[in-house]
C-alpha cells in the first residue's frame, strides 16, 4: 500500500472570522493592479527585486557560510519542494539546511520539548508552526517576534495574502511567524463519474450515502483520534452555520442545535457512507481509500493533493477528481503553516535568513510551480501556475469562505478535546449530546486560560 | 618503621585510594544509576507536587500538595485506562504464557527435526521494534487495502474494521501484542526445559507415569521459578504499554483503548501539557508495578520453600 507523504494538516486560529472578508478584499485589489499586464511578466520582475533586495545579505558574500540550520518538518510534499530549493540558499547564503521530517503527528510532541528549554538550548533552528500552535508558543515565551528583523531588512511581505498573519503570524500585536503554505479543506470528488456536489448539507449526507455500493463507497472519512476526526468534522460544524464559540471567545455555542445536527450528520456519514473502519482511519487511510478509486468524495485538504492524487504510481484517480467547497454556508476549515525563530534557536539570524528566502516570492513561486499551496495572493491569478494546477481557482474561493479555530492559547489542547469526544462518539461510547457537552466544559475552562 | 605484617600493608594500600576496591569498581555504575534513574525518579516525586504547566505565561510552579494525584485518581479517564490497562495486562500475559510454554515444550520435545528453523521464525517478531510492529500491523489490518481483510474474503469473511469498530480494537491490540511478545517467553520457557534435570522425568517413565502426568506433576512444578520471573518481566512491560497504543489506535476509538501510560502521555505532552499532573500519574504507575513486583516475588519464595 502506498502512503501519502503529505501527512495532515491543521487548522488555524484568529479572530480569523475576518479570513473571508480579508481575503476577498485582498484578491479584488490583486487582480485590479494586474489587471492588463502579464501577470507573469509583472511577478518574474517583482520576484527578481524581491530576491536582490531581501534575500541577499547585504553586509558581506555568504556571511553565514559555515552555519546549518536544523529543522523539525512534516513529511510532505511542500516539505519535499522547499528541499529541492535549498542549495540556492546555500550558494546565496552560505546556509545549510537540515530537514528532519516527521509525520505530523509527531511533530507538536517534538517541539515542546525543545521550545520550552532555555535560551539557545533546542535542536531546532527555525520551526515550522501549525496554525493551532501559534499562540500557544508565542504566549509562552518561546518565540522570537521577528519585527525588528523586518524593519531592519525592509522585509517587504505585503505579496503574501494578509488574512494569513492573522491566522498564523500575529500575536497580540507582535509578528512572530510567516505564513508559507495555506490549506483549506473543501471536498475533493470524482468528476469522472459525473459526481455533483449538492448545495445543502442535508443533501450532501443523503448523497452520499446513496452512492455507497458494495465496495466502493459515497466518501472517505478520516474518523480516528485526535487530529483528523477534529479537523474533518470542523467542516462539518462550520458549513452548517456552527462555531465552537460565540464571538466573545468565551461562551462556548458547539453544544448548540447547529453543533448536535452537524455531529449528527457527520455520524450520519460515517456509518453509512463512508468506507469500513472510517472511525479509526486517518488522513493517510482515507486518502489511500480515495487513491485506489474506491471512494466519490473525501473532506480533506484541497490544495496539498496534487502531488499524491496525480501521482500514476499512488493513484488510480489522476485527472478524475476536481475540488468543491463545503454545501451549505461554504464555509471550510482553513489553516496556514508557517515559519517562526524559537528563543531556543542556536542561529537566530541565520534562521532568519531562511525565512526571508523561503518566503520570498521568486522562491514562493518556484513551490507553486511545484505544486505548493501558494501564498502570495498574485499566484492565484498567475497563468503559469494556473495552467498546471487548474484547481486552484476554485481553491481559492474555499479559501475566501473559509474558517478556523479561535485563536485562544491552549489550541492544541482544544483540537486534544475536540477529536477524542469527537471520537466517543463516533464509537458509540457517548451520545453526540453528551460528547458535544463535555466540549463545551472544556473550552469554557480554555477560555479562562488566555 | 615498616610494617611488620605484608598483608595487612596490602590492605592499608588498596584503602589508600579512599573507598576499597570493589567500591571503587561500582562507582561508574553507581553514578549512572544516580543520574539516569534517581535523579528523573525524584525530579518525577517534585514535579508531582507542584502545579507544573508547561505552556502559558505563567511559569511559576507553586506546591500543590497532592491535589495532582487526587485529580488525576478521581478523572473519569483514569478509571477507563485502569480498565483497559488491566484487561489488556490480565488478557496478553495470560495468552502469551500459555502458548509460550505450549510452543516451548513442543520445542524440546527430543528428536524434533528442524528445531532450529522453528526457533528462528519464532524469534522474528521480537527482533523488530514496537514500532515497526504497529506500522506493520497497521498495514496488514487496513480494512480495505490489508492483506487480512483480503485473504479473509477469499473465504468469503466480510470486511472487518479491527481498529476502527470499538468492539474489535482492543481485541486486535491484544492480538498484535501476543504475536510480537510471546517471542520472548518461548525463550525463556524453552532455556528453562532444555536445562531441567533428565532424572525425575526418566524416573516417572519407569514408574509408568503417562506424558500428561509427567508435565502436570514433574515438569510445570520445576519450571514454575522460571515461569513466575517470565510473567513478571511481562506484567510489568503490559502495564506499561505505551507503543503499540499510540501507533494503532491513539487510545480509540474513543478512548477504549486508551492505556494509563498512554493517558499519562497525553497529559503531559500531547494536550494540558500539564507536566504535573502526568509525573503524578507516573508515581502512581510506578507504584502498582512495584506492589505486583513484590507480590510475585512474595509467591515465588512461597513456591520455592513449599
Amino acid at each position: 500500500m502506498n502512503q501519502p507523504s503529505h501527512g495532515r494538516t491543521t487548522r488555524r486560529g484568529g479572530h480569523r472570522r475576518v479570513l473571508g472578508i480579508g481575503l476577498a478584499a485582498v484578491i479584488l485589489v490583486s487582480a485590479c493592479s494586474t489587471g492588463g499586464s502579464s501577470p507573469s511578466a509583472s511577478t518574474a520582475a517583482s520576484a527578481a527585486a524581491s530576491t536582490a533586495a531581501s534575500v541577499v545579505p547585504s553586509t558581506a558574500t555568504k556571511p553565514y557560510a559555515g552555519t546549518t540550520l536544523h529543522m523539525l518538518m512534516e513529511d510532505l510534499t511542500e516539505t519535499h519542494y522547499i528541499a529541492d530549493l535549498l542549495p540556492d540558499l546555500e550558494a546565496k547564503t552560505g546556509i545549510k539546511v537540515e530537514f528532519e521530517q516527521v509525520p505530523y503527528s509527531n511533530m507538536y510532541e517534538k517541539l515542546v520539548p525543545q521550545l520550552s528549554g532555555p535560551e539557545k538550548s533546542g535542536s531546532y533552528d527555525v520551526v515550522a508552526v501549525d496554525y493551532y500552535w501559534p499562540g500557544e508558543f508565542a504566549r509562552s515565551g518561546w518565540m522570537l517576534p521577528l519585527d525588528d528583523w523586518i524593519a531592519r531588512d525592509k522585509t517587504d511581505l505585503s505579496g503574501i495574502v494578509p488574512a494569513f498573519f492573522d491566522v498564523n503570524g500575529r500575536v497580540d500585536g507582535k509578528t512572530y511567524y510567516v505564513p508559507y503554505f495555506p490549506y483549506p479543506m473543501g471536498i475533493v470528488y470524482r468528476k469522472d463519474l459525473n459526481i455533483q456536489i449538492p448545495k445543502t448539507m442535508e443533501e450532501f449526507v443523503t448523497y452520499t450515502k446513496s452512492l455507497k455500493k458494495g465496495d466502493f463507497y459515497g466518501a472517505a472519512m478520516q474518523g480516528a483520534p485526535t487530529d483528523p476526526i477534529a479537523m474533518e468534522w470542523l467542516n462539518f460544524l462550520f458549513a452548517n452555520g456552527g462555531d465552537l464559540y460565540a464571538a466573545d471567545l468565551k461562551t462556548p455555542t458547539v453544544n448548540n442545535e447547529i453543533g448536535l445536527k452537524a455531529l449528527n450528520q457527520y455520524l450520519d456519514m460515517i456509518d453509512n457512507a463512508a468506507q469500513t473502519g472510517a472511525a479509526g482511519a486517518n488522513l493517510d487511510d482515507a486518502s489511500n481509500t480515495f487513491a485506489q478509486g474506491k471512494a466519490a468524495t473525501m473532506v480533506t485538504y484541497v490544495t496539498i493533493f496534487a502531488g499524491f492524487f496525480q501521482d500514476p504510481a499512488s493513484s488510480q484517480v489522476v485527472d478524475k477528481w476536481d475540488v468543491a467547497p463545503m454545501p451549505g454556508t461554504g464555509q471550510g476549515n482553513v489553516g496556514v503553516w508557517s515559519f517562526g525563530v524559537p528563543k531556543s534557536s542556536k542561529n537566530p539570524d541565520a534562521a532568519w535568513e531562511f525565512i526571508k528566502w523561503v518566503t520570498s516570492e521568486d522562491i514562493s513561486r518556484q513551490r507553486s510551480l511545484k505544486g505548493g499551496s501558494p501564498d502570495y495572493t498574485s499566484f492565484y491569478s498567475d497563468p503559469e501556475i494556473l495552467a498546471k494546477f487548474p484547481y486552484l481557482t476554485k481553491a481559492l474561493d474555499i479559501l475566501k469562505a473559509g474558517k478556523g479555530l479561535p485563536l485562544i492559547t491552549k489550541q492544541q489542547d482544544l483540537v486534544a478535546t475536540l477529536g477524542r469526544e469527537l471520537s466517543e462518539a463516533a464509537s458509540k461510547r457517548k451520545a453526540p449530546q453528551a460528547a458535544l457537552d463535555a466540549i463545551a466544559v472544556k473550552l469554557a475552562e480554555l477560555a479562562t486560560q488566555n | 618503621m615498616t610494617s611488620p605484617d605484608p598483608a595487612k600493608d596490602r590492605r592499608t594500600r588498596v584503602r589508600v585510594g579512599g573507598l576499597p576496591f570493589r567500591w571503587r569498581m561500582l562507582l561508574p555504575l553507581f553514578v549512572a544509576l544516580m543520574v539516569v534513574d534517581a535523579f528523573p525518579l525524584v525530579y518525577s516525586g517534585i514535579a508531582s507536587l507542584q502545579r507544573f504547566l508547561l505552556s502559558g505565561a505563567d511559569k511559576s510552579r507553586p506546591f500543590i500538595g497532592l491535589d495532582n494525584y487526587v485529580t488525576f485518581l478521581s478523572s473519569d479517564a483514569f478509571v477507563n485506562a485502569a480498565r483497559n490497562t488491566l484487561v489488556l495486562s490480565v488478557s496478553v500475559v495470560t495468552i502469551e504464557t500459555l502458548v509460550a510454554f505450549s510452543l516451548a515444550f513442543l520445542l524440546a520435545l527430543p528428536n524434533l527435526r528442524f528445531r532450529s528453523v522453528y526457533l528462528l521464525i519464532l524469534m522474528m517478531p521480537l527482533l523488530l521494534s514496537p514500532v515497526a510492529v504497529g506500522l506493520l500491523w497497521r498495514l496488514i489490518l487496513h480494512p480495505d487495502l490489508g492483506v487480512l481483510n483480503w485473504v479473509l474474503g477469499l473465504i468469503g469473511i466480510p470486511k472487518l474494521a479491527y481498529l476502527g469498530d470499538v468492539n474489535l480494537a482492543m481485541p486486535t491490540i491484544i492480538a498484535v501484542d501476543i504475536w510480537h511478545e510471546t517471542s520472548i517467553l518461548v525463550l525463556m520457557f524453552y532455556a528453562g526445559l532444555s536445562a531441567l534435570p533428565h532424572e525425575p522425568l526418566e524416573a516417572a517413565k519407569v514408574d509408568g507415569a503417562s506424558g500428561w502426568q509427567s508435565l502436570r506433576h514433574i515438569t510445570v512444578p520445576l519450571m514454575v521459578p522460571i515461569i513466575v520471573v517470565a510473567v513478571l518481566i511481562r506484567v510489568v512491560a503490559a502495564v506499561k504499554t505505551y507503543d503499540l497504543i499510540y501507533i494503532l489506535t491513539r487510545g480509540g476509538p474513543g478512548t477504549s483503548t486508551e492505556t494509563i501510560s498512554y493517558l499519562i502521555w497525553r497529559t503531559g505532552l500531547a494536550g494540558p501539557l500539564d507536566i504535573g499532573q502526568a509525573a503524578a500519574g507516573s508515581i502512581i504507575l510506578l507504584f502498582v508495578i512495584v506492589g505486583l513486583t513484590v507480590l510475585l516475588l512474595r509467591a515465588t519464595d512461597r513456591l520455592a520453600t513449599e
